[in-house]
């Protein structure tokens, strides 16, 4: 009789846990103490890196950083940085910077040193990739969601003169069904929606606007460049209303008016 | 007034071990120096010094813990005092209850020390915050429940092979989630298989709000007590489980 009573708290005591741990979850979503998914809540290299290092940490990433920079700026070992900057990542998974740097490294350093084509746009989609990452493990950093944005905008959408490898690159996006000025506005109005006072996403959203709306004029398509080109007037006029001093804001502005009342 | 006793005996004989002043220097020292290794946060220099901190004083009270906890039943039969107390009249059970409780109160009295010395640390760089206080007491939550299970292993188990499951257990606690996610979206056996593994097994993860509290989210009282109920629910398991182990273990 005791010993069924004994088994029977037993179950009893353990069925408790699942309905509390889901009010645990609920509570650290509600609340945002947690912000990415289950899934991705912890991964083990948070648990090597961060916890069982302890007090640790700070001096191994110091150690880390300063080598990194003899690499990044003195030796210009762009190849061993990949390695050094994914242990840094475990280390301070949280700390938006390292995943800025590292994705800038393969994406820009390396893919700029190797010679084909197909070599860079392996490097590009690795710092695409990595720079994803960062965005999983620190969602709403605006660093990192404008940085995602440029590398579709620049790194793949850049004019032929100064990155002549980019039309490649569209083309091997294409394939994948994704267009880059889409994907640089998506990324880029994630990045306006999280800092609203500031229009350095806002210009960057207005720039894709324009370039949507010139594409659109050189393809012959009437109804999509108009639409655009409201989309650009609107997207100025809101950096205006913002920051009412911004010259460059002043400037597109004035001439996307022009340009839209002449064609009329 | 006997598990008093049995109580105060054990903190004392806790407190005097070496490796209690070694952690607690230790982790003194390495908390108080991390002002110093924040030279590459750029900017998150107070963040940085808040994890490490909460992560050192996580480390050393869980080591003291083990430490003590693994030999609470080892020793004592070693040396041929179980015997004598228990043959006295106190039970198994509260041998067992006055032996965890001892370990947590030395846990505690190192917590605090390591708290302290945080506490001053933020305090000299000017970013003192009380929300660090509800960190810690998930701390010490979270080392007592690793405590209450080591605790139960010690009845049955040598001192490096329950040192060893405290710490795979410590490491899988905090990759629950992580793991669980593989389960998602499975069939349902296989969705259920996990759940139930992952009940058992208990989540670390709970208990871990260094993150949020670093970068200044209030962590709330609904939360706090939730986390404490959860983690008294299995500390309640585990003590069961220790002294249902502990009422068949030969002891002489």
């Amino acid at each position: 009789m005791k010993k069924m009573a004994f088994y029977l708290l037993f179950i009893i005591l353990f069925a408790s846990l699942i309905p509390l741990q889901e009010r645990i979850n609920r509570l650290r979503e509600e609340e945002k103490l947690i912000e990415v998914e289950i899934f991705e809540a912890t991964t083990p290299s948070d648990v090597w890196g961060t916890l069982l290092l302890g007090g640790f940490r700070g001096i191994a990433v110091n150690i880390l950083w300063v080598r990194a920079m003899r690499l990044q700026w003195i030796e210009e070992d762009f190849l061993e940085l990949v390695a050094l900057y994914g242990i840094i990542q475990a280390l301070q998974p949280r700390f938006a910077l390292i995943w800025s740097f590292s994705s800038w490294n393969m994406a820009y350093n390396i893919a700029g040193q190797v010679d084909t084509e197909e070599e860079k746009w392996k490097w590009i989609q690795a710092g695409v990739s990595d720079l994803e990452k960062g965005i999983k493990r620190n969602p709403g950093n605006f660093r990192l969601l404008l940085e995602l944005g440029w590398f579709y905008f620049d790194r793949m959408g850049g004019e032929a003169v100064r990155r002549p490898d980019a039309p490649f690159h569209r083309r091997q996006l294409q394939k994948k069904g994704r267009d880059h000025l889409y994907m640089a506005l998506y990324w880029f109005e994630r990045a306006a929606k999280v800092e609203k006072d500031t229009i350095i996403a806002g210009r960057a959203v207005a720039q894709v606007f324009e370039r949507l709306a010139t594409r659109a004029e050189k393809e012959g398509q009437l109804e999509k460049k108009v639409f655009y080109q409201k989309k650009t007037l609107e997207r100025w006029r809101r950096n205006l209303e913002i920051d009412p001093d911004d010259a460059a804001s002043q400037r597109h502005y004035q001439r996307w008016r022009e340009k839209i009342y002449m064609e009329r | 007034m006997k598990i008093l006793a049995l109580i105060g005996n054990t903190y004392k004989e806790s407190v005097r071990q070496p490796v209690f002043f070694v952690l607690l220097i230790g982790g003194a020292i390495l908390i108080y120096t991390s002002p110093f290794y924040t030279l590459f946060a750029f900017g998150g220099e107070t963040k940085m010094i808040k994890d490490m901190a909460f992560a050192t004083i996580t480390v050393c009270s869980l080591l003291l813990a083990l430490l003590s906890a693994s030999t609470v039943v080892v020793d004592e039969i070693e040396s041929k005092r179980l015997l004598t107390l228990i043959s006295k009249p106190l039970t198994r059970s509260e041998f067992i209850f006055g032996k965890f409780i001892g370990i947590i109160f030395s846990v505690f009295m190192a917590m605090a020390i390591l708290t302290l010395i945080f506490v001053l640390t933020l305090w000299q760089i000017g970013e003192l915050e009380p929300m660090i206080f509800r960190g810690m007491i998930l701390i010490y939550t979270k080392v007592a429940l690793l405590t209450a299970i080591s605790v139960a292993i010690s009845t049955r188990m040598p001192v490096i092979v329950n040192i060893v499951i405290c710490i795979l257990l410590f490491i899988l606690g905090y990759l629950n989630n992580y793991f669980f996610g593989f389960f998602e979206g499975r069939t349902f056996f296989v969705h259920s298989l996990g759940r139930v593994f992952f009940t058992i097994i208990p989540n670390l993860e709970n208990f871990n709000v260094a993150a949020a509290i670093a970068v200044g989210t209030p962590v709330s009282i609904r939360y706090l007590l939730s986390t404490i109920l959860y983690g008294i629910v299995y500390m309640v398991i585990a003590l069961l489980i220790a002294i249902t182990l502990f009422q068949k273990r030969e002891v002489a």
